[in-house]
């Protein structure tokens, strides 16, 4: 009974919305991610659902119960922050306990449920530490004990990892991912970095000033975003965009990128659109189109390449090549892709799609 | 710069000269207090400086009764002051710093403004005040009159101090299900034990030490304040001065300042600057 559902939710502060006319639901047992640019309302939204913000408009249910006006303590709801939020004055195992001893439990049961939470994150060693006395991802594993300590059905995350360098970033994103999967809480998590959401989600929520610009699997999101920006903000390096133009060609559609035509299927649509190509979907010297382009500059990764190219407008594209490429600067080549990997924008920015097909 | 080695040594000649000449400023008032307290009768007037270790003004002042109710009145003052301005003072500091609510610039510069009366403004008016409670030559009354310069400094204070405790601290505690009382006793208090001693060292200072309204609003001898006895105290005839009695007593006086100044000195600092840094 830890489902979510918002319903047209708003936020204002003052005159300002920030969130406007949000719906969402969230089942049970679902890892759900929040990302969008900075200042789009991700926080906002996930301590709205905490109850740390009031809710200006709209209803917010937790396992099918209203719960705009109740307290957060009573929501059921176990928060980890970004900047961990320790209490500097406890040990690691009163930090721990803290929330427990605040319900009132027996001491013998804090002690059992802290040295069991202890085990599972293997913090075991630290517990009679200060906060002070702990490396950030020590830390950052404290504070998830202390959210785990409480055996709630709902987990909120806000940016939890931002503050560890790259390396501790993925050892806790998998440790995440393991609480999750072992857990099974539902779990709503702020972030702006989109690996971590591509890689812990079940859904991700994709935010855009203050509104959901889509809601949908890691995989659907990348295979379909529904406009522009979606588009750039899902994968990364970030997907490519050039513009054309579509005109309808008898029973089908005809595309026009700058020399390069190619004919599609009906898209029902005549004008000027974005055509998108991800790094990985650009192929070098093949494809449906293919456009001339001077090479700038190759950025080897190892097992594959980021080639950077430049187009007779001036106009720049990157390209994720297999193996190290044998390019020189200034080398001419051609850059191509398979129109049934491009993505088409219309002049509103949202995907357009083949009729009928 | 590379400094001659008589260069660095007329240096730090320099520095211990000049470390002497203000501890001996500081420090020969209070020596000179001690010094005379352990000399007898007569010989306080001649002119030695090294003490001559007769103990009899403290016999003579340990075993006056007066003079021991007024310190233990004195104590009692102090200590009530403390801990009362310290508990209003916290409720304020937690109102004023972390609630958002209209009229708090305001409020915080008239607490900043009632701390800048000067005292003798305010006594015919608290005069009233306390008789009018009903606290006139009662200890109370000083508890009551105190309070009005140790609270306004106490607030501003805390106030500042509480304001930058993080924000996402008290949301954790909010999430673990703390009330505000809870969040003030647990959480805030011990991370604001610095400040608290400071404030409440100073508060015990200005309590122990006052002297104006412990002479006015006293009428008897078994509720004086210390200050007060100690500038009372009298000799056996009209002729006679008791230095050494008052010297001792003065002395006696000092010590509880000086013993809590140590126990806490390394707070104070970091309090006092906690405070006026961020603030
Ligand atoms: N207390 C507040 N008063 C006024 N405006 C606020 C307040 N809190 C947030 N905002 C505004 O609401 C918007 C959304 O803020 P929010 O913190 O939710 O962004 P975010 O998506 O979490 O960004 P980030 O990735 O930088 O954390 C911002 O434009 C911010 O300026
Ligand atoms: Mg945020």
């Amino acid at each position: 009974m830890s489902g979510i559902a918002l319903t047209n939710v708003v936020k204002r502060f003052g005159a300002l919305t920030v969130i406007d006319k949000v719906n969402l639901s969230v089942a049970e047992g679902e890892f759900v991610v929040f990302v969008g640019p900075s200042g789009c309302g991700k926080s906002t939204l996930l301590r709205m659902i905490a109850g740390l913000e009031e809710i200006s408009d709209g209803e917010l249910q937790i396992g099918g119960e209203r719960m705009n006006e109740t307290p957060p303590a009573r929501r059921g709801i176990a928060m980890v922050f970004q900047s961990y939020a320790l209490y500097p004055h406890m040990s690691v195992e009163r930090n721990l306990g803290f929330a427990l001893e605040t319900a009132r439990l027996a001491a013998g049961e804090i002690t059992e449920r802290v040295a069991k939470v202890a085990r599972f994150l293997k913090i075991e060693h630290l517990l009679a530490r200060r906060p002070a006395q702990l490396s950030g991802g020590q830390q950052q594993r404290v504070a998830i004990g202390r959210a785990l300590v409480r055996s709630q059905k709902l987990f909120l995350f806000d940016e939890p990892l931002s503050n560890l360098d790259a390396d501790l970033r993925m050892e806790m994103r998998v440790e995440i991912a393991r609480i999750h999967r072992e857990l099974k809480a539902t779990t709503v998590y702020v972030t702006h970095d989109q690996l971590e959401a591509m890689t812990l989600a079940d859904r991700i929520v994709v935010l855009k000033d203050g509104h959901i610009s889509q809601v949908g699997t890691p995989m659907e999101l990348y295979e379909h975003p529904a406009n522009k920006f979606v588009a750039s903000f899902i994968g990364a390096p970030r997907m490519n965009f050039l513009t054309g133009k579509l005109a309808i060609d008898g029973s089908g559609s005809r595309l026009d990128v700058l020399d390069a035509r190619h004919g599609l299927e009906n898209f029902g649509y005549e004008g000027e659109v974005s055509v998108g190509i991800r790094p990985e979907d650009l192929i070098l010297g093949g494809g449906d189109i293919r456009l001339p382009a001077s090479v700038q500059l190759v950025e080897p990764l190892g097992g594959e390449a980021l080639v950077h190219a430049r187009l007779g407008n001036g106009q720049s594209l990157v390209v994720k090549a297999q193996g190290k490429p044998d390019l020189k600067p200034n080398a001419d080549i051609t850059v191509g892709w398979l129109t049934s990997k491009a993505h088409l924008f219309g002049a509103d920015d949202r995907a357009l799609s083949a009729k009928g097909a | 710069m590379v400094r001659s080695n008589t260069g660095r040594r007329l240096h730090r000649i320099a520095i211990y000269a000049l470390f002497g000449i203000v501890a001996l400023y500081t420090l020969f008032p209070f020596y000179w207090m001690i010094a005379s307290s352990l000399k007898s009768g007569q010989a306080i007037f001649d002119v030695t400086f090294l003490p001559d270790l007769k103990f009899n003004n403290y016999q003579a002042i340990l075993s006056d009764g007066v003079f021991l109710r007024s310190l233990l009145n004195s104590l009692i003052v102090a200590f009530s002051v403390v801990a009362l301005s310290l508990l209003l003072a916290v409720g304020a500091a937690y109102a004023l710093g972390r609630i958002d609510f209209r009229g708090r610039s305001p409020i915080m510069l008239l607490v900043l403004a009632v701390s800048m009366f000067p005292q003798i403004a305010l006594l015919s008016g608290l005069f009233e005040m306390i008789r009018w409670l009903g606290l006139y030559n009662t200890i109370g009354s000083l508890i009551f009159a105190y309070m009005i310069f140790t609270l306004p400094f106490n607030i501003w204070v805390l106030t500042t101090f509480m304001r930058d405790l993080p924000k996402q601290i008290e949301e954790a505690a909010i999430m673990d299900g703390c009330s505000p009382l809870r969040i003030v006793r647990c959480i805030f208090l011990p991370m604001m034990g610095p400040a608290l001693i400071s404030t409440g060292l100073l508060a015990f200072i200005a309590s122990w030490n006052e002297f104006m309204f412990a002479l006015t609003f006293i009428l008897t001898d078994e509720n004086r304040t210390v200050p007060v006895a100690i500038a009372l105290i009298s000799g056996s005839s009209r002729y006679e001065f008791p230095y050494g009695a008052i010297m001792a007593a003065s002395t006696i006086v000092t010590v509880p300042l000086i013993v809590l100044a140590l126990l806490f000195q390394k707070h104070i600092v970091s309090g006092l600057t906690a405070g006026a840094v961020k603030g």
